[in-house]
């Protein structure tokens, strides 16, 4: 019997690790897109500083939550991300404003994938 | 913060991975490729020590039950644990916060299953079952035997490995929860124990190590009736100190068995 406490204390931890985890994802994922929203708006609009100080917040802020990701996510995911990113200065600052787009789409899309494969949802349990 | 390894671009995924992974970038600041590679094993390493820990943990904290005949729950759990702590193995891909809170919850429900098993009879029979009786006062129940799918051949198989050759001798037979059988034989052909006969035998006592590679066991001494003063007493009687000994076992009458060690005088 004495064994039933740590048995319920760890399926807590593991309730709890998985509830931060799914809330959490949500919140980074939730702040990138945000950004790289704005940083396509500055882009669309003709504000090249206005898109490379958007887009360096983006890097600032992925590198933050990067961390968070590659303890939840497979690394294929995220490296794809990385890469992207990485990209998308280069191309603002060369005025190849169609190409940073489909860039910024190509990590939207990414980015959306990491938010739909946390959620408690019928299609990740099947 | 940890330090950010630059991108390489003749081993871009690798750098990623590395920058993924920050215990290696907290130490190295820059080193070449071929160190990078040392990393990716010295991260493998890690892993691995991490789950072969967590794993030993996990097997203490289901307890012997584990260890010992299986349930069919149990052998679920044990499979599936050794499935998924492998998985970490194969790629630093894998997160290993996601593999720890499996093996997390494989041991909390295979906890709280046997013991919700144990409280409830009605959870115990749906999760393992009934044992099922096969032979009956010597003769075989056909319906039961049909029902687990057991041929005749395979029962003659399962006597044969309790060394009963000849079925006409058993009296009654069941297929346990485990698949093991168990057998009672007919009174006829069961061994004969002292208690058959008129013999009159002393009380059985259990023998305890007491000294177990030239080392006392004291929580063993109080079991067997034992004091250090007797067991050093022992050791002048024989002649022999207590680091010469490999094992020593004793019983509650004073009996004792002495196993010296290879060498000693």
């Amino acid at each position: 019997m004495k064994r039933v406490f740590p048995a319920i204390v760890l399926l807590i931890l593991c309730i709890g690790i998985c509830v931060y985890g799914s809330i959490a994802t949500e919140n980074k994922t939730k702040a990138l897109l945000n950004m790289l929203n704005e940083a396509e708006y500055a882009i669309n609009i003709g504000e090249k500083e206005g898109a490379l100080s958007s887009i360096r917040r983006v890097e600032e802020e992925w590198e933050r939550a990067e961390r968070f990701f590659s303890s939840v996510s497979e690394t294929a995911l995220l490296d794809e991300i990385d890469l992207s990113l990485g990209s998308i200065e280069k191309h603002i600052e060369a005025d190849m404003n169609d190409e940073a787009t489909v860039v910024i789409e190509q990590c939207r899309i990414g980015l959306e994938t990491i938010l739909r494969r946390q959620k408690l949802s019928l299609d990740n349990i099947l | 913060m940890p330090i950010r390894l630059k991108h390489n671009p003749e081993n871009k995924s690798l750098n990623l991975l590395m920058k993924r992974r920050p215990f290696t970038g907290l130490v190295f600041k820059k080193m070449p490729n071929t160190l990078f590679e040392v990393m990716y094993v010295v991260n493998m390493l890690i892993r691995g020590i991490i789950i072969y820990v967590t794993v030993i943990f996990a097997v203490r904290l289901m307890g012997k039950r584990q260890i010992g005949e299986l349930q069919p729950a149990e052998l679920v759990v044990t499979i599936l644990l050794s499935q998924v702590a492998s998985m970490p193995f194969e790629s630093l891909e894998v997160p290993l916060l996601s593999i720890l809170s499996i093996i997390f919850l494989l041991i909390g429900l295979e906890i709280v299953c046997s013991v919700a098993g144990m409280k409830i009879k009605g959870f115990r029979n749906l999760i393992q079952g009934n044992p099922i009786l096969i032979i009956k006062d010597g003769k075989l129940v056909q319906e039961q035997l049909s029902n687990v799918r057991y041929s005749v051949e395979d029962l003659l198989e399962a006597l044969r490995l309790k060394d009963i050759f000849d079925i006409s001798q058993v009296q009654f037979a069941y297929i346990e929860t485990n698949g093991a059988i168990s057998v009672l034989l007919k009174n006829k052909f069961r061994p004969v124990t002292i208690g058959d006969t008129d013999i009159r035998t002393a009380p059985c006592e259990l023998p305890c190590l007491v000294i177990s590679d030239g080392k006392i066991v004291k929580n063993h001494l109080e079991i067997c009736g034992m004091t250090e003063k007797r067991l050093h007493s022992i050791m002048k009687k024989e002649q022999i100190a207590v680091e010469d000994i490999m094992l020593m076992t004793a019983e509650r009458g004073g009996k004792y068995y002495i196993v010296r060690k290879d060498g000693s005088k």
